[in-house]
């Protein structure tokens, strides 16, 4: 009796949560948290109900960076592996979002399994509803500080999730003494990492990771991939770089990469190309592969779905507006502020660029973090940039952080409405020109909303549905 | 050719909130009079060598990383910056930099991590943190009051002794301790401050206050020429916008 009624506040919770959904679409909202949190209030387990209804259960994706990029690739690597797999869409990772993308694409007939980014902040939360078989962790930067108090407390958060759920098994980040320090005796454990070629590794390291997350002793680096990446040892307490059960082998980084990765001892994909560019994406694309395997899929499903990657999956969009090619780029903090650098340098002609910070709360409110994107490091892609204008609600400070990158005070503008920025930019570039606008989130929601209608771009949370279908 | 030799104290432990914006005001203030910036990174273990050096910069970070930091100041370090800085070096503490450089920080566990008594302050943890944009009061200058700008996110509670005075009187925002509207803390020449944001870029009249303390010292030099601060202004002016105030 009991079970009957619980059973039918399910059906009838998720029932509501899908039309909620289809009414939010129809109105042209692009928040998707809305509809689930809607649902939880008449069943508060919905999500647990919906999680656990999954015939083959659940994969998590958490921590700062990649975490979009490497789990549409992990479920794209599952749909070619023939699983009816929902997916949670970039910024849909709150409790409401994954409430909200379950049921709507469990109504799409998405049923088998389930591929989840959540917010690390969030993971501690959702874990025990969703009870996923694997989590896997891609790394830990310094990201929205003042949201999560400091570093130590998004991974202090992501272990209470960990250890809610003791049968989850996990994939973890070898490169990434944050991301290591999370393996626990009490259950299985895999590791993945990078290997560059001879001769890439005398880079130091940059940023948060610089002492031992065991006992504070600083550590030392053998080689460094990115930032604060690579192979480390404590000299005082033995902690070091755990041995990979998976390995990708970067042969070419650049505008396009190509990996070797190797997972248990044999060979996964003797060679990967897919068009995405930098060190961080061969990061993704091995996380995904190596979860894919964790997971038992086929492997040439992995090979499939990375050589088919392009740069639309992770978090840049493009579309062609009066003539002109234009790209929107999510920045939300230095690494990942630098790979946009960095591929826009790779690519040659950057065209116009406009930078739109705002400081919300999901933005961070504080954009200290600007100060360490390495805009010096990239003069050429500054000086040819143009025009080159600062905007959203912090214009100012993005406009003096150009200044004080060595850009010619003259050539600054400033425009606080990222839309109007864009319009004035592509009103007067000469034809064919590109235009590529950064944004931090609540930026690029919002003018992505005001340019859905004109360029028919579809809506960030339908994405990962319609590639499904 | 004028030269400004730029101590940076920790850039590896002690780097949190853009710190490293403090150091590129500094070095585009310098270069664009025609001088020359060094930036001389001193980590765990390496001596301060007062010579050679003509302003020293020590950033924010972690509780965890603060005890290594005490460990070091405290062999022999600490005291050399104390010489240093009563015989007239500029200096700059942010944050956690700041903190250390006072009598002690008592975190929220309880544990006291001695500090080196450069300036008369001491630190204890609070509960709730303190978070947000923040405007100042200072009275650094001698043509009269100025407004500094920033933000600020400490959990800390600093309380000055009779040997500082503040940097400033708060007009916005929490500062030391959120009771006694004073922020900061100022020795001679030498300032700790809450605010990052990174706090130089958008008040280059401390950037400048502390270059000719150290020119002045170095070369003797009386005043700097004017720059063009047209993006510097515009980001203070809207920093204190933002928080209902006028630009002064
Ligand atoms: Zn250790």
């Amino acid at each position: 009796m009991r079970r009957a009624t619980e059973r039918l506040r399910f059906a009838l919770a998720w029932r509501l949560v899908v039309a909620a959904g289809r009414l939010a679409r129809l109105a042209g909202h692009g928040g998707s948290s809305f509809p689930g949190l809607l649902g939880r209030r008449l069943d508060p387990r919905l999500l647990e109900h919906l999680a656990g209804e999954l015939e083959q259960g659940s994969a998590v994706v958490t921590g700062t960076n990649g975490k979009t990029t490497t789990a549409t690739l992990l479920a794209e690597i599952g749909r070619q592996a023939g699983l009816r797999l929902a997916h949670n869409a970039a910024g849909a990772n709150l409790v409401g979002g994954l409430i909200t993308s379950l049921a709507g694409q469990r109504a799409e007939g998405a049923r088998q399994f389930a591929v989840l980014e959540v917010d690390e902040a969030t993971v501690a939360r959702a874990m025990p509803a969703v009870r996923p078989r694997l989590i896997v962790v891609t790394n830990f930067f310094r990201d929205q500080l003042d949201r999560y108090g400091e570093l130590l407390g998004a991974v202090g958060r992501v272990a209470e999730g960990i250890r809610a759920v003791p049968e989850t098994e996990l994939l973890l980040n070898a490169d990434d003494p944050h991301v290591a320090s999370l393996a626990r005796g009490d259950r299985k454990v895999r590791f993945y990492a990078l290997k560059l070629p001879p001769g890439a590794a005398a880079r130091k390291p940059t940023g948060d990771a610089v002492l031992c997350p065991r006992c504070g002793h600083p550590l030392a680096y053998r080689s460094v991939t990115f930032a604060h990446l690579g192979d480390y040892a404590c000299s005082a307490c033995g902690f070091r770089r755990p041995a990979p059960d998976a390995e990708g082998e970067v042969l070419r980084s650049g505008r396009e990469t190509a990996l070797r990765i190797r997972a248990g001892g044999r060979q996964l994909a003797s060679l990967v190309r897919f068009q995405l560019p930098g060190l961080y994406n061969a990061y993704n694309a091995v996380a995904a592969a190596a979860a894919a395997w964790s997971l038992g899929w086929p492997a040439e499903a992995a090979a499939r779905a990375l050589a088919e990657a392009t740069p639309a999956f992770g978090r840049m969009e493009r579309f062609v507006a009066q003539g002109h090619p234009v790209r929107l780029a999510l920045v939300k903090n230095p690494a990942g502020f630098d790979a946009v650098l960095e591929t826009l340098a790779a690519e040659g002609e950057p065209g116009a660029l406009i930078v739109a910070v705002n400081d919300l709360e999901a933005d961070g409110r504080d954009v200290s973090w600007l100060w360490d994107v390495r805009f010096e490091d990239f003069p050429e892609l500054l000086a040819r940039s143009e025009p080159l204008v600062a905007s959203g609600l912090r214009a100012e400070d993005m406009a003096l952080r150009l200044a004080l990158a060595g850009v010619e005070r003259e050539r600054i503008e400033l425009e606080a409405d990222p839309e109007r920025a864009l319009q004035a930019v592509l009103a007067r570039l000469p034809g064919g020109r590109a235009v590529t606008v950064c944004l931090t989130y609540t930026a690029l929601l919002d003018l992505h909303r005001r340019l859905a209608r004109r360029y028919a771009l579809p809506a960030f949370w339908e994405r990962g549905a319609r590639r499904g279908a | 050719m004028l030269e400004l030799r730029i101590a940076h104290l920790y850039p590896r432990e002690l780097n949190l909130y853009g710190d490293r914006g403090n150091l590129l005001a500094l070095a585009d203030r310098v270069r664009r009079r025609g001088g020359r910036v060094t930036v001389v990174p001193l980590g765990p273990g390496d001596p301060f060598r007062p010579a050679e050096v003509d302003l020293v910069f020590i950033g924010g970070g972690q509780d965890r990383e603060q005890r290594w930091i005490a460990e070091d100041l405290a062999r022999g370090k600490g005291r050399e910056l104390v010489a240093a800085v009563r015989d007239g070096m500029p200096l700059l503490a942010v944050c956690g930099g700041y903190q250390l450089l006072g009598r002690y920080y008592r975190t929220a566990s309880g544990e006291k991590i001695p500090g080196v008594g450069l300036f008369d302050l001491w630190t204890e943890a609070g509960r709730r943190r303190l978070i947000g944009d923040v405007a100042v009061e200072s009275d650094l200058w001698e043509e009269g009051r100025r407004t500094l700008v920033g933000f600020e996110n400490h959990a800390g509670r600093t309380w000055l002794g009779p040997g500082v005075r503040p940097l400033g009187r708060v007009l916005r925002g929490h500062g030391n301790n959120d009771r006694d509207r004073s922020e900061g803390a100022r020795w001679l020449n030498a300032v700790g401050t809450y605010l990052h944001g990174a706090l130089l870029p958008r008040n280059p009249r401390l950037s400048d206050w502390l270059i000719l303390a150290a020119w002045r010292r170095k070369y003797g030099t009386e005043r700097l020429d004017p720059l063009d601060d047209r993006w510097e202004l515009t980001a203070h002016a809207a920093a204190l916008r933002r928080l209902g105030l006028a630009a002064s």
